[in-house]
């Protein structure tokens, strides 16, 4: 949508669409939806309410956690930052969770420069690979169709 | 020669997903499971060999895949068809306290947390025992924080932080708004009025979960800005409009609010 714009306009908001999924899931999850009868929805002015907010919430977050990085000297805002502000800010109940969430992220990124050096590294040329591939696949779907009717192209 | 194709028989195929539903370590290889993980969330460039089929470059024309790896990617934001009382959890780290914020949030309510109007957890429970499928675009999330001209360099990992915060502190905010609608919250509202048809969350009800909560503090500015519902109807309507400006409420503005809502409903 409008991530693609090149604009350069500063009307930064979140996606709409997205942030009424998210208001749907909310409301009609069991936690919250309980035993009240008919879910509820929001009206389009609290959507936008609601949008506003969060990109305050974005905003105030980024600036307490740049204010602590700044006071360690830091000119790249990590995590830790993150955490630290969030504490400040009252949500110190989140960070649990966040830093879960960083510690995914983190070895996803290990994982995947793993992956590519092996790739590399394995000295053979694309044809080279792509052959291998086709090996083991073809050895793959030998132990299937041994196991499956035989009789196939 | 014939050349006859078939589906191979895949009646006798039955792979077992690696058993994560015990949330035990007992993958055959941590990392091939990350692969998925990371695969499915970051979009990396491999399918992933599910350990079945062993390293993959592409998808296979002649064999059969193990197409069951199209399952783990229900992960994918947006893609997903887990419900949040699923307890198999198709994770790969067993080990990890929580993966996507999606899957804690199942792992959580498998442990019983909050279905239950389990008061006391809720305090705990930062998702409130709500599961998210959705979440934020990363690259919006970091244009947003750059928009601010002091804010320098953000860490790679630092807008998938924010964005998981986010979520956190839009069930938050969102359930407390829809508690005030429903008018049986903690707060001063006292009797439940608890509606008998589907009622909306308005704007006024945010407002004052907002004034409520002490940890939204920041945003009593933006709330303030919505009117009470003291506020005289005055008939106009503004169709659509983008401003928090507060219609009427009252119930005996029945036409004018049917033509306000119409733009509401989704």
């Amino acid at each position: 949508m409008s991530d693609k714009d090149f604009g350069g306009n500063d009307d930064l908001s979140l996606p709409k669409a997205t942030v009424q999924k998210i208001i749907n899931e909310v409301l009609a999850s069991p936690a919250i939806q309980g035993e009240h009868g008919p879910t509820l929805s929001f009206a389009k002015e609290t959507r936008d309410l609601l949008i506003e907010c969060c990109v305050e919430f974005i905003t105030m977050l980024s600036s307490e956690a740049n204010e602590i990085a700044e006071k360690e000297a830091k000119k790249t805002i990590a995590c830790e930052h993150i955490t630290k502000a969030l504490e400040e800010l009252g949500f110190g109940d989140y960070v649990p969770e966040l830093v879960a969430v960083a510690d995914q992220f983190k070895s996803s990124q290990v994982t995947r420069e793993r992956k590519q050096t092996k790739i590399e590294q394995s000295g053979m040329t694309n044809e080279e690979l792509i052959r291998a591939q086709e090996e083991l696949f073809r050895s793959a779907g030998e132990k299937y169709n041994s196991v499956a009717s035989p009789g196939e192209a | 020669m014939e050349y006859r194709p078939q589906s191979p028989d895949l009646s006798s195929y039955a792979p077992q997903s690696p058993d994560l539903s015990a949330l035990q370590p007992r993958s055959p290889d941590p990392r091939l499971q990350q692969q998925h993980y990371q695969h499915n969330r970051f979009g990396g460039a491999f399918s992933g060999g599910s350990g079945f089929a062993g390293a993959a470059l592409s998808y296979p024309t002649s064999a059969p895949p193990p197409e069951q790896h199209y399952d783990y990617n229900t992960l994918q934001p947006g893609m997903a068809s887990y419900g949040v009382k699923s307890e198999a959890d198709h994770d790969y780290l067993p080990d990890a306290p929580s993966a996507r914020g999606a899957r804690k949030g199942a792992m959580q309510t498998a442990r019983g947390s909050l279905s239950n109007g389990n008061g006391q957890q809720a305090n705990t429970d930062p998702t409130l025992g709500v599961t998210l499928k959705t979440s934020f675009p990363v690259a919006r999330i970091k244009r947003i924080m750059q928009a601010d001209e002091d804010i320098g360099k953000v860490a790679q990992v630092t807008p998938h932080v924010v964005s998981r915060a986010l979520e956190l502190f839009m069930i938050k905010l969102i359930s407390a708004s829809a508690e005030q609608a429903r008018g049986n919250q903690v707060s001063a509202q006292g009797g439940s009025i608890g509606g008998k048809g589907p009622k909306k969350v308005l704007a006024q009800h945010m407002k004052r979960a907002i004034i409520t909560n002490d940890t939204f503090d920041f945003l009593t500015e933006i709330a303030n800005k919505v009117p009470d519902a003291s506020a005289k109807p005055a008939g106009k309507v503004k169709e659509g409009s983008d401003s928090e400006e507060m219609k009427e409420v009252k119930p005996r503005k029945k036409a004018s609010k049917k033509r306000k809502d119409s733009g509401d409903d989704f």
